[in-house]
């Protein structure tokens, strides 16, 4: 075992940039489905042998000191390799028919990879690389769409991070202009909390990530993203990259360099983002009539509770990732469903009145998105529950039941518009009939079945915690 | 394990109607209606099980569980008379959607999760639970009435869903400041007061929630939207046992955990208590719609309970446990009658009805004990409850309790007016020829009414059960019996 357990852990990275490389070539031997295949498959071995070692590997380094596995970072890895698996999946019927297909997948995998990278490693170069590596895959992701609306997305987007990549770069030049060393495990010993060099530096890294988490003030680009990608992408656009932005956040903020005893002010800087995303991205969803925009700020507002989970400090540590992984399923979930209604209803307009009468359609893809919906707004049965549950109890522990209350009054008022989508479905709509275009029945299917296993990982996730004990829980992230 | 069956059931039972149900609708309610009386007897045994036993609390934690096992029931006299109501009113609500068509499988399996959910309420035995209950009821109740309910459904059930969600996320805070404070405890194991500076904060977060389930008068505004709007099923299950899960709440976690809170609470819980019974009967006395004014009643008997546990003595929590169980099964008889009535003439407007005892006499024949029991007629289950409310509310409180004559004349008012207006009076060319309750429907009428008299009469029969939990609770209280 001694051999076993460092390789374990960099095993996953390794299969799915083998998986890439030959589902490319495969794809440009005119063998596109196979290509599309191996890439899949590539992340779904990844997302089991994360699994494992999740369970079985305690937290050591892996490949040298560039990153952390076992434990709870091998879950988070887990979680990130299976949405970008299943986001595979659900654009089955696109990658196989278009010339791009080979291509986004490929893309949605080497993200997956960059955000394991990003989630566990100790360094801030490597850290700062990863990052811009998944913002440039977003960018390259959204334009898949190849729709004008996206590539305008695209390009907003592109210009926005280019300026937040900025800030990043600066960042990591004044710490490493102050300090001389890039490496967490250092730096963590020598930050002084009175150094304004040093204050810089971490409000420039802390300004990077809120900008990839899609937080207020840096939150403009999240709507238009998620509205023009394509739902299958967007599945993995709204979730993992935020798991990846808050794991970071985690190793550089409570317990880091960066920890409330040397900045008590990024404390209430934080604070202050978490309830500003909480109340504007609700006050903005509530007027979205597109399922997509609806999603993206909801999606501002839910990186607020992760940022509550954040503010509450070492004690929010395990809440904040528990509270990125639950929240990402949920959202991808959402999106596969949507993903799979485009596959039944080719002229849907991705507006959620455009979903009337999907409950008498097709009962199961509607109850899957009643779970994913219910399960953002954090009723329990639903995994988001558990999320939200634990990061509102560290909140208030860390004495900040402000927070908590402007949390829970957010999850009611959050039902405002995961409710409208519900109240939608459960419309009679117009008479449709078998409108699934021939030939492309069974890669309909996939997408279909991908968004029915997300809505039960939905609600085992939700359920499960019942029966097996919330120790379950700490077990599983143990960090 | 016996303990777990209640919840088992219903809910083996809905995955079963579910799957299998599919397609044509008597299965489905056969099917249902067999796993709804499972539960009911169990819920049964049960309670003569916890007679055997002497009175003590039964418990079930779930084996697998390591450390943190949330899922641990527990049923003591607190919980059990409820535990039967929602036995009973489940397996009611079955057979009162006998007729239901459109989707009935999935009406059905909907009927038996809600019942599974409610039941999980009164016996779980931590707050973590109890709370994943209590949201859980929303669901399917969400669903109920928003599918299979009348003209105004969606908007009713959303309504509904906002409301009791908003009111349970300040509960939620309040458990969540609870469990911060103090590790995660048994609830029936008596009274673990929290320490006094925080009693109060957590004491009206939680009845932040509880209160608007009840309901209490300025946030009862959900109610007649979503009593209306329900199908008859869901109002028999909204009113029997969901607005009983706020009283139950404020026994069982409110006042054990914040004891000095509660006591000091009594007063404002009394005095809205007191507003319930009347501004409840005036706004009963001014509908035209007959549900709409059960739907009201409902507000008033609830107030009846509130000012019995405000009390906080042991006859008080007594009280207040059986108005609980008497209006579920009083108000249930009465949103089936109106059902019923509805299912023949497709209105509930009061005055298009009249002289219906000549034409539908066994329906007409119910109706009138029903609001008689309702008014709370002296050998009817509502008597007892509310005489013994306004008994020790005087006690308590004195010659303050003297408005709430008032909310009493106008109790009697309504219930006779709708008698008068529906049962008597001229009757009406429109009606002419329907039909009257047939043996289905018979059968369920006379469960009920010989649950309302023989609670009525025996009264003592929720009250020694529920005896020693209220005496715990109003010891807790600083009471000295």
């Amino acid at each position: 075992m001694e051999f076993v357990t460092p390789t374990v852990l960099w095993i996953p990275g390794a299969v799915v940039l083998i998986g890439v490389v030959v589902g490319l070539a495969a794809e440009a031997a005119k063998h596109r489905a196979l290509g599309v295949g191996v890439i899949a498959v590539a992340l779904m071995v990844a997302a089991v042998v994360c699994a494992w070692s999740a369970v079985k590997v305690s937290i050591s380094p892996a490949f040298g000191w560039m990153f952390l596995g076992g434990g709870g970072f091998s879950t988070v890895a887990s979680v990130v390799y299976l949405l970008a698996g299943l986001s595979v999946a659900s654009g089955w019927r696109r990658a196989i028919s278009t010339s791009r297909g080979g291509t986004v997948a490929g893309i949605t995998a080497l993200s997956a990879v960059a955000i394991q990278l990003l989630t566990s490693t100790l360094d801030l170069l490597p850290a700062i690389l990863a990052l811009e590596v998944v913002a440039l895959a977003g960018y390259a992701l959204v334009s898949a769409a190849a729709s004008r609306r996206s590539d305008e997305a695209a390009l907003r987007y592109f210009v926005q991070g280019g300026v937040a990549a900025g800030f990043t770069v600066l960042g990591l030049a004044v710490i490493y202009g102050v300090y001389g060393t890039t490496g967490y495990v250092r730096l963590f010993e020598i930050v002084d909390g009175g150094s304004r060099a040093a204050a810089f530096g971490m409000v420039l890294v802390l300004a990077a990530f809120a900008f990839k988490l899609g937080a207020v003030p840096f939150h403009s680009w999240a709507p238009d993203v998620y509205e023009t990608a394509d739902a299958s992408v967007a599945g993995f656009l709204a979730s993992a990259p935020k798991i990846g932005a808050l794991m970071a956040l985690l190793l550089l903020f409570p317990a880091g360099m960066f920890n409330e005893g040397r900045f008590p002010t990024a404390t209430l800087a934080i604070a202050v983002m978490a309830a500003a995303s909480i109340i504007l991205g609700n006050l903005g969803a509530l007027r979205q009539s597109s399922l997509g925009r609806m999603l993206g700020y909801s999606g501002i507002a839910q990186v607020g509770y992760g940022l509550i989970g954040l503010a509450a400090g070492v004690t929010g540590y395990q809440a904040t990732a528990l509270f990125a992984l639950t929240y990402a399923v949920g959202v991808a979930t959402a999106f596969f469903v949507a993903e799979a209604v485009r596959e039944r209803r080719p002229g849907w307009d991705g507006s959620i009145g455009g979903l009337s009468g999907l409950a008498a359609e097709a009962p199961f893809l509607a109850a899957a998105m009643v779970a994913a919906l219910l399960s953002l707004t954090g009723i329990p049965l639903l995994i988001g529950f558990w999320g939200k549950l634990f990061v509102f109890v560290a909140a208030v522990s860390a004495d900040l039941t402000w927070l908590a209350v402007i949390g829970v009054i957010g999850s009611v008022v959050s039902f405002g518009y995961y409710g409208a989508v519900i109240r939608s479905m459960y419309t009679r709509g117009v008479e449709t009939e078998e409108n699934i275009p021939a030939g492309t029945r069974f890669s309909g299917r996939v997408a279909c079945a991908v968004a029915l296993v997300a809505g039960l990982i939905v609600v085992v996730g939700g359920v499960g915690p019942l029966i097996a004990g919330l120790d379950v829980i700490s077990r599983l992230l143990v960090f | 394990m016996n303990v777990l069956l209640p919840i088992a059931i219903p809910l083996t039972g809905a995955l079963v109607v579910a799957l299998a149900g599919r397609g044509e609708s008597g299965g489905a309610r056969r099917v249902s209606a067999m796993f709804a009386f499972a539960t009911f007897a169990v819920t049964v045994y049960l309670a003569f099980a916890w007679n055997a036993e002497g009175g003590e609390c039964i418990r079930w934690v779930i084996s697998s569980a390591q450390g943190l096992g949330v899922l641990s029931l527990a049923v003591d006299g607190l919980s059990l008379p409820l535990v039967v109501l929602t036995g009973f009113l489940g397996l009611i609500a079955v057979l009162t959607s006998w007729e239901v068509h459109e989707h009935a499988a999935a009406h059905h399996a909907l009927l038996l999760c809600l019942e599974a959910a409610v039941m999980t309420v009164f016996l779980a035995d931590n707050v973590i639970l109890f709370y994943v209950a209590w949201e859980a009821v929303l669901i399917p109740m969400f669903f109920l009435i928003s599918v299979w309910g009348h003209e105004n459904r969606r908007a009713a059930a959303f309504k509904f869903f906002i409301y009791t969600f908003a009111g349970s996320a300040l509960m939620l805070v309040g458990i969540i400041t609870l469990l911060v404070s103090s590790p995660l405890g048994s609830l029936a194991g008596g009274v673990t007061a929290i320490s006094a500076d925080k009693q109060t904060l957590v004491f009206w977060l939680l009845a932040a929630g509880l209160l608007v389930k009840v309901p209490v008068v300025p946030l009862h505004t959900w109610l007649p939207d979503a009593h209306v709007e329900a199908p008859t099923a869901g109002s028999i299950m909204l009113a029997g046992v969901l607005l009983k899960m706020g009283g139950y709440g404020l026994l069982r976690i409110a006042l054990p955990v914040a004891p000095d809170a509660f006591a000091a609470a009594g007063p404002v819980l009394a005095v809205l208590g007191g507003i319930g019974i009347v501004y409840g009967a005036i706004l009963a006395l001014g509908q035209r719609d007959l549900k709409r004014l059960v739907a009201y009643s409902s507000v008033a008997h609830m107030g009846f309970m509130l000012l019995a546990m405000s009390t906080g003595t042991r006859l008080g929590i007594g009280a207040a446990m059986l108005i609980m169980v008497s209006h579920g099964v009083v108000s249930g008889l009465l949103f089936f009658l109106v059902g019923a009535i509805y299912d023949r003439t497709h209105t509930r407007e009061i005055s298009r009805f009249g002289g219906l005892i000549s034409q539908i006499p066994v329906w007409g024949g119910v109706f009138v004990f029903g609001a008689l029991a309702s008014l709370g007629l002296p050998g009817l289950s509502g008597f007892p409850g509310e005489l013994l409310s306004v008994l020790e509310g005087f006690g308590r409180f004195g010659w303050w309790i003297a408005p709430i004559g008032v909310g009493v004349i106008l109790g009697a008012a309504y219930n006779l007016y709708a008698v008068r207006a529906v049962a008597h009076g001229e009757p009406s060319a429109e009606w002419q020829g329907i039909s009257d309750l047939g043996v289905r429907e018979r059968l369920i009428a006379a469960s009920f009414v010989v649950c309302i008299v023989g609670l009525g009469l025996w009264p003592g029969t929720v009250l020694s059960v529920t005896d020693a939990a209220s005496r715990v609770l109003s010891m807790a209280l600083g009471g000295g019996q």
